[in-house]
């Protein structure tokens, strides 16, 4: 059997061209991928850049942890308490060290960060801060006076010291600007300090110290991006990969009905002829993948490279892994994809008659196996029951990138396994018509007399415009359904919200609290915890606001709680606490709880909603506002303006505001970090699409290729009957478009459900949302695609 | 050594393509099957040698019952004891004519023997184009092939399918005189379907078929004779 399929190989190589292409590169994919995976995954955290100096450090626990019934669990706590008064006093000696929020006020540079003179490095000119307005910083020559934003508000220092870098004030007044200790930077040795601390906080040393490094969460979500991103990619690579060798290999046995019907009359058994397919399979799967397990690690930094362009990956990693795994894997899996790719083609060849050698040429066969229709419908089944059990019991999940886009999926998936039947049902309906014009006519009719091959052809169209659309668009609806959430609640006529800082200070909000006819409310981004079933903590999102009672909380429906019952929560800085509900918030509020203000433990509000009083003038207001913001790092808008800025058309300019380093760094405004997940996961999309637009155009370039010789004998007909060779390759060029326009035509069938199911669903959280249709880019991949067709089957028909 | 009793096949569509057909195709001798397109002569040719199934009645192979056998038995029989030479698309065109006369014995196992190949093709006269793929063999060279092929298993009956329809006249005859030849030199029984009178006279017997029906047979035929009956045949229809 080997030597058939060698010889099989060696003839055919055109026939198998195709799925040589699909397994390299889907094998090159995953090596790289792989390859990437490793470097990430296993990379070290970056060096402690803070407190790189010091060899032991003092931090209060980071997390909260409470008893369950399963020993416990512990979730991030939101607010750091600071260190305990007892640690500190414990440790005399220790240099103490306090992070504070401070910004220049003209905007300069600087991490945002002001920290006692104690930790500070050696002077490079001047003297230690000694007074409340004195400072020592980087890129300031001595003597100048700077006007330094924090908490409390702006103030002007004198500079006395120069520093290489950061920002430092007087031990003394750091205390007064943060009176809570960060960290304590003992003179002992680490063994000596733990017996002191115990277990009252964390004693760090080594790699442990980066820990406390401002940029480490970061850090954590650029490694999660590039994982996830990365693990997608491999995921999807794999999958379509299957799918094309599947369609390629099923094609390539149809066209050899003949050959694998004489085998059989000349006495070889089912078992046989299958083999015969698996080996070819194999043959093929063992150079390809090969081929691209020794390429894809090569592509690794490339990619590496542009996700780290994108914050998307660690930029601290420069190394990629040496590992071997990736490139075994990526030639298993390649060998592995290839085999189960070759399973209903080798089933379907197994089955061919002997009788059929008889026969001049194979009829073919029914359009629609059993198996086919039982897949496609079950495909399409389980699409349209997802979208309604989402639609019916969670809409709010709906504006979830990760909930809706395996329903699109597999419908698309369900389009492509039940195409020729639904291209036999379009084509019947179009079947009777008689256009003018040789070229359509002749289209029409052998576009609707082999539903399969044309359905072929036109599965790969429906797939990529299937996909492309319902995916861009569904993904712009959300964007604008979370917009309209966002923006539902602010009923305020200005927002004040802080300029690239960690929030607004606490002069500037009594300075707006000070406006005539302006009613503000200031609302800060914390946490609350609750223990659900005993067993998990979870950390909720919640806005600290004025106005609410000290006691009170609202909360989402989702909490399982009523008014007047008890929640049972811990707040922002781990203290246990008794609130009661005095409302459940209605479906869609982007909060999970409302608590009173004093909840968030001193952390900055992030915004100020303001409101006119009755009677108030808007102009006068504004100017109030303007004037009461100046100097203090922070903008006033009107809503509208927000609004604007908020839509997800003007989405770029937000994306591009939080990728810059000063909202990266604070990381604080929900704005900006929206758009930073938004980021992520749209790049994912985008990396989804990129990989099966790959594969469906391998797919149809490879169908349309191998198409070609069978028609051949048509193409001399009409030669003989007197067509010129022109009007043959245009005849050629309109049938392709049929079929193109015909798997465009599917696409938007398809496009209308999955998208009409997510509108229908966000109907009932977010109202009637407006459907964009990015029609350039949908207009760009139609003309693409046919422009390939074209091409190929141009190429096909002049051999 | 082939015997049909009563063999009846209806296709799905509900032609019936044979219509209970007895015959018997006693050993070492020719028979042509011939008939007007669509009158079942293929369908008797496919149930004759195992590749149908009749809806009913009987074949049997040197006493064994085709019918009662399973797909796996009937293919290993086909393999062993029955040859095949079809109008066209006769060979792998991905192996050379060697390769493609050793095809059954490597099927069933066995390493094609040397000697074995090269006397089925030898006795074809194409020990000079062992070496050759199939499209660079001519019409009538890819047909010897076939024979060489269908017979390196020593078959107790070989089946034909129109051999002489894609050629020229003067091949086709060469193809027929081989035919002719192991009958009388290797007696080998020969079972094959025409609608050419001058094939139809390179054998002993032939049987005439209409609508699913023998309607006539000609013993010891001369292409004129034979004509004749077609034409009458036709007539009747």
């Amino acid at each position: 059997m080997i030597g058939i399929a060698v010889a099989t190989l060696r003839l055919r190589w055109l026939s198998f061209a195709g799925t040589f292409v699909a397994l390299a590169l889907g094998s090159a994919l995953i090596a790289a991928m792989g390859q990437v995976l490793a470097t990430t995954a296993t990379a070290p955290d970056r060096a402690p850049q803070r407190y790189a100096a010091h060899p032991v450090v003092v931090a209060p626990h980071d997390t909260l942890t409470v008893p369950t019934r399963h020993g416990g669990d512990s979730a991030p706590l939101a607010v750091s308490p600071g260190l305990p008064a007892d640690v500190v006093a414990a440790l005399p000696g220790g240099k103490v060290d306090r992070i504070i929020p401070a910004y220049l006020a003209d905007g300069g540079r600087g991490d945002g960060v002001g920290r006692p003179w104690a930790v500070a490095p050696a002077l490079l000119a001047g003297r230690a801060p000694a007074a409340d307005d004195e400072l020592a910083a980087a890129g300031h020559p001595l003597g100048a006076r700077v006007r330094v934003v924090t908490g409390d508000g702006v103030r002007t220092y004198t500079v006395t010291g120069v520093v290489p870098d950061g920002l430092f004030f007087a031990d003394a007044t750091a205390a007064k600007l943060r009176p809570q200790v960060d960290a304590l930077l003992p003179a002992g040795g680490a063994g000596e300090v733990r017996a002191v601390v115990g277990d009252r906080a964390r004693v760090l040393t080594g790699a442990d110290r980066a820990r406390l490094d401002p940029g480490r969460t970061a850090d954590g979500r650029a490694r999660n991006n590039a994982n996830t991103i990365v693990g997608i990619a491999l995921g999807f690579a794999a999958f379509v990969a299957i799918f094309v060798v599947a369609s390629t290999f099923a094609f390539a046995v149809g066209q050899r009905r003949q050959e694998f019907a004489l085998l059989r009359a000349a006495g070889a058994l089912p078992g046989q002829i299958r083999r015969l397919v698996y080996c070819e399979a194999l043959l093929v799967s063992l150079v390809a993948a090969t081929v691209g397990a020794l390429t894809g690690p090569s592509l690794a930094p490339a990619v590496l490279d542009l996700l780290r362009g994108r914050g998307m990956a660690p930029d601290w990693v420069h190394a990629v892994s040496a590992a071997q795994w990736p490139a075994w894997t990526a030639f298993g899996t390649g060998v592995a994809v290839a085999l189960l790719g070759a399973v209903t083609a080798a089933w379907r060849a197994g089955r061919v008659r002997p009788g059929e050698a008889l026969r001049e040429s194979a009829v073919e066969s029914r359009t629609m196996p059993p198996a086919r229709w039982a897949a496609g419908g079950l495909t399409l089944a389980t699409a349209l029951v997802t979208m309604a059990v989402t639609a019916i019991g969670d809409p709010g999940s709906a504006t979830n990138r990760k909930s809706y886009m395996p329903v699109v999926m597999l419908l698309v998936a369900a389009a492509g396994l039940l195409a020729p039947a639904l291209v036999g049902l379009v084509a019947r309906r179009a079947g009777g018509a008689a256009p003018p014009g040789t070229g359509l006519l002749l289209a029409l009719r052998n576009v609707t007399a082999s539903a399969r091959r044309t359905a072929a052809v036109a599965a790969p169209v429906l797939v990529t415009v299937g996909l492309a659309a319902s995916l861009l668009i569904a993904s712009d609806l959300t964007d604008a359904a979370k917009h309209v959430l966002r923006a539902r609640p602010v009923h305020a006529d200005f927002l004040v919200l802080p300029d690239g800082t960690a929030g607004l200070d606490r002069q500037l909000v009594a300075g707006l609290r000070g406006v005539p006819g302006a009613e503000v409310v200031v609302s800060t981004a914390t946490s609350v915890y609750t223990l659900e079933g005993d067993t998990a903590l979870i950390q909720r999102p919640a806005e600290a606001v004025d106005g609410m009672p000290e006691d009170g909380i609202k909360v989402a429906a989702d909490w399982g709680l009523r008014v007047g019952d008890t929640a049972r929560v811990w707040l922002a800085d781990g203290s246990r606490a008794q609130l009661r509900v005095i409302e459940v918030l209605p479906v869609g509020d982007p909060a999970d709880a409302y608590v009173a203000a004093s909840k968030a433990f001193g952390e900055l509000p992030q915004v100020a909603y303001v409101r006119l009083r009755p009677g108030a003038d808007r102009a006068a207001v504004a100017a109030a506002l303007h004037g009461a913001v100046e100097g203090h790092r922070a903008r006033a808008v009107p809503r509208g303006a927000w609004l604007a800025a908020q839509d997800p058309g003007a989405a770029p300019a937000t994306q591009g505001s939080g990728a810059s380093p000063a909202t990266q760094g604070s990381g604080a405004s929900p704005a900006a970090q929206g758009a930073g997940q938004g980021s992520a996961s749209r790049l994912g999309l985008l990396v989804v699409l990129g990989i099966v637009l790959a594969y469906t155009t391998l797919a149809l370039v490879n169908t349309l290729l191998m198409a070609a010789p069978d028609r051949a004998g048509e193409r001399r007909s009409l030669g003989l009957l007197g067509a010129s060779r022109g009007q043959i390759l245009a005849w050629t060029a309109v049938e392709v478009l049929v079929t193109v326009a015909l798997g465009v035509v599917l696409a938007a069938a398809v496009t209308v459900v999955a998208v009409g199911g997510l509108w229908a669903t966000l109907l009932r959280i977010a109202g009637p949302v407006t459907v964009s249709v990015p029609w350039g880019t949908l207009g760009a991949l139609v003309g693409g695609t046919a422009l390939v067709a074209v091409a190929t089957a141009l190429v096909g028909a002049r051999r | 050594m082939v015997e049909l009793d009563a063999v009846t096949r209806r296709f799905p569509n509900g032609v019936t393509a044979l219509d209970a057909v007895t015959v018997a195709f006693p050993p070492a001798t020719f028979t042509a099957v011939m008939g007007p397109s669509g009158s079942g002569k293929s369908t008797l040719l496919q149930c004759a040698a195992g590749l149908d199934r009749p809806t009913a009645g009987r074949v049997t192979l040197a006493g064994q019952d085709l019918t009662r056998l399973s797909e796996r038995r009937l293919t290993l029989l086909r393999r062993d004891r029955i040859g095949f030479v079809f109008q066209a698309f006769n060979l792998l065109p991905a192996l050379t004519a060697r390769q493609n006369v050793g095809l059954p014995l490597r099927l069933a196992g066995r390493r094609p023997g040397r000697g074995t190949v090269e006397r089925a093709l030898a006795a074809v006269g194409l020990t000079d184009r062992a070496g050759h793929r199939p499209h660079e063999l001519s019409g009538g060279q890819q047909q010897r092939v076939a024979i060489a092929r269908a017979l390196v298993t020593g078959p107790a009956v070989l089946f034909a399918d129109e051999p002489t329809g894609a050629l020229d006249s003067a091949t086709g005859r060469d193809v027929l005189r081989l035919l002719r030849t192991l009958v009388e030199t290797h007696r080998q029984t020969i079972v094959m379907v025409t609608h050419d009178p001058v094939a139809a006279a390179a054998a002993d017997r032939v049987l005439f078929l209409t609508d699913g029906r023998i309607t006539g047979s000609l013993d010891t035929p001369t292409a004129g004779a034979v004509a004749r009956c077609m034409t009458d045949l036709g007539r009747a229809a």
